[in-house]
């Protein structure tokens, strides 16, 4: 333990260098500058600026691209809540609330929750990278395609807390979004599945693209439909409502807890990914609450919560891609190869070999994070301020940031095309009162939850028990059955009490 | 909107049964576990499963929830329009000058702004994303015959 003190002290030695308290300045300031882009995702973002760091030093250049990673997890919850535009799959349960918040005139409210959510996740959970790490990961590498399988079928279960007023539509919606996720080459046959012939079709459908044309063009069409182009929000009026009450503070204090919590330990599973662990954040939280019913109505622990999620995530993905060399999600992905680009070999030795780079970028990750929560509460009014724009003006250039976010991805005119007929989709679902989330949910985890499947499958020799013999995975599975069955049980038990 | 919600779910239904056939053209097993058409087989039977309890619930309900959507108006079906527009123009014109024709073109024709101030906001929301994105994060845009 005084060992793991002493390394995260000399961390901080380096991390305070000024060149690297410039540079990690640089990467987070970047890096909320990308994550507010609708469409530009962390992982884009830590690829498109890798170029950047190539004149740096090692140490310096990880700093700086782990503060355009977790930087781009404080600006990407600002779209969410703003225009309702989740840059990434993590942010698509902040849109939930966060963007409800934004009509009923308390988008500074929500903006703040946020950035105060991220900065405590995000410190507590680099606490549990130092303190837990070693012994999480070993956990970790105890599970297999069966668990994997049962934690992403939890994940999906976590819609019927989702649901809204039909459960049967979210679970509609879900499986549409897992179809979605089929199409393309399967990676275990090398065969085309429903591409008839379109080259386009090969790689699959983006979630960015679905997502954006679900929620971003088909709000916008909604709010066209609804005649709100002269004020679809309430721009807040007085200084004091561009940030959160302490009564938020108050309301929001186990959220911030559960949502860390969540986010570190879901974090540390490679592939397991934030969109996880911030929608199974949200389900905790509408379980938690005295106030269900507000949930989806604009409910702050509904944003305090995924938003905490998804960035004690980042450490937690830090675990195993510092400790074992395996990253945890795309973002890290790249981080794991500008290592390698700077020469650094990861994986077990990484602690041994390269303590200066290990515990400076994790010192510095605390002091990202400061830097964040300084950077980010200032700029509240100016985002809140943003919706005082009449939406006329601003839903074409809504539409102009969905184009360039979509096609930035692979250049693809047919991508633009799936963006239109994803927003007409979106639009004509929502007015029938089907659940969005669902859908993109499904097709986040459609491949993870296929390959994990049929991994397992072919661990057992095609025994289906692999999924109730191992003690890991029959308690997710418990879980989820549970999720699923809970809601009709007490629906009768109430229907029969009234 | 009974009618609506009954006609998507009989789609889903549709869609569903369609992508059954389909998936059992793709082997449910292969030599060595699960098969490509084994996981689109049972989405697309729980497509059809749900698709037609929706659809039950919908001919069963007296009345549905009021959803306090107003019928689909003239500006999103021009709205609408123009962006399937867009798409080409952007492959022929370029995404700059298609973006400032289309911001143009909501601004005056559908929002009835005033001409120079639809022609001033669709000016400079294209000059904004050209620095922005073209100049500033080098994304690569459509060009178009122009190469701009």
């Amino acid at each position: 333990m005084l060992d793991v003190l002493a390394s995260l002290w000399s961390g901080f030695g380096v991390a305070l260098l000024p060149q690297n308290l410039l540079f990690c300045l640089i990467g987070v300031t970047v890096g909320t500058i990308v994550g507010i882009l609708p469409g530009i995702g962390t992982t884009a973002a830590v690829a498109i600026l890798l170029p950047l760091t190539f004149k740096l030093n090692a140490t310096t250049a990880m700093i700086m691209l782990a503060g355009i990673y977790y930087g781009t997890k404080y600006g990407g919850s600002t779209t969410s809540i703003l225009v309702n535009t989740p840059g990434e799959s993590s942010s698509v349960a902040t849109c939930l609330d966060g963007y409800q918040m934004a009509l009923q005139g308390r988008a500074g409210a929500a903006l703040g929750i946020s950035a105060i959510a991220s900065f405590i996740a995000g410190t507590l959970g680099l606490v549990g990278l130092v303190l837990l790490g070693p012994g999480l990961t070993r956990v970790a590498l105890s599970f297999g395609p069966a668990e994997y399988f049962a934690l992403m079928i939890m994940g999906l279960a976590t819609v019927a807390f989702l649901a809204g007023e039909s459960m049967t539509k979210a679970l509609l919606m879900t499986a549409f979004g897992l179809l979605l996720s089929t199409v393309g080459f399967d990676i275990f046959t090398g065969k085309l599945r429903f591409t008839y012939g379109n080259s386009e079709l090969m790689d699959g459908i983006s979630f960015v693209t679905a997502a954006t044309g679900l929620f971003a063009v088909g709000e916008v069409l909604s709010n066209i439909g609804q005649d709100r182009t002269q004020n679809a929000f309430s721009a807040p009026s007085r200084l004091r409502d561009l940030f959160p009450s302490w009564q938020d503070l108050r309301d929001c204090k186990g959220a911030f807890v559960r949502g860390t919590v969540v986010g570190f330990l879901i974090g540390i599973l490679p592939g397991a990914g934030s969109s996880v662990s911030s929608f199974i954040s949200y389900a905790l939280e509408k379980r938690f609450s005295r106030h269900p019913e507000k949930f989806g109505r604009g409910a702050i622990e509904g944003v305090a919560g995924p938003e905490g999620a998804n960035n004690a995530d980042t450490a937690g993905a830090m675990v195993p891609m510092l400790s074992l060399g395996l990253p945890g999600s795309g973002g890290t992905a790249i981080l794991l190869g500008a290592l390698i680009l700077y020469g650094v070999k990861p994986g077990p030795m990484l602690f041994q070999e390269h303590p200066d780079l290990v515990w400076g970028l994790i010192a510095s990750m605390y002091v990202g994070n400061v830097m964040l929560l300084v950077l980010n509460l200032p700029l509240v009014p100016l985002f809140a301020s943003l919706l005082r724009v009449p939406y006329k003006i601003l839903y074409p250039l809504i539409i102009g940031f969905c184009v360039v976010g979509v096609y930035s991805i692979r250049q693809s005119q047919f991508d633009l095309w799936l963006l239109v007929a994803f927003g007409v989709l979106g639009f004509g679902l929502r007015r029938l009162d089907y659940p969005l989330a669902p859908v993109v949910l499904g097709l986040v985890l459609g491949p993870l939850i296929e390959r994990a499947l049929r991994q397992a499958m072919v661990l057992s020799n095609g025994d289906w028990r692999i999924f109730v013999t191992r003690p890991i995975a029959a308690s997710l599975m418990l879980v989820t059955l549970t999720l699923l069955v809970a809601p009709f049980l007490f629906r009768g038990r109430r229907a029969a009490a009234a | 909107m009974k009618l609506a919600d009954s006609l998507v779910a009989a789609l889903f239904t549709l869609l569903g049964v369609y992508v059954l056939f389909e998936a059992r053209r793709l082997d449910a097993a292969a030599g060595y576990g699960l098969g490509a058409g084994f996981f689109p087989f049972w989405l697309a039977a729980a497509i059809v499963l749900l698709g037609a309890v929706v659809l039950c619930q919908n001919l069963t309900k007296q009345k549905l929830p009021a959803s306090g959507a107003e019928p689909v108006g003239k500006r999103q079906g021009w709205v609408i329009a123009a962006l399937v527009a867009f798409v080409p123009a952007a492959a022929v014109a370029g995404f700059i000058v298609s973006f400032m024709l289309l911001v143009a073109f909501l601004l005056f024709c559908i929002e009835r702004e005033a001409w120079w101030r639809a022609l001033t906001v669709a000016g400079g929301a294209g000059i904004g994303f050209y620095l922005l994105f073209v100049r500033f994060l080098e994304v690569d845009l459509p060009k178009g015959v122009w190469n701009f």
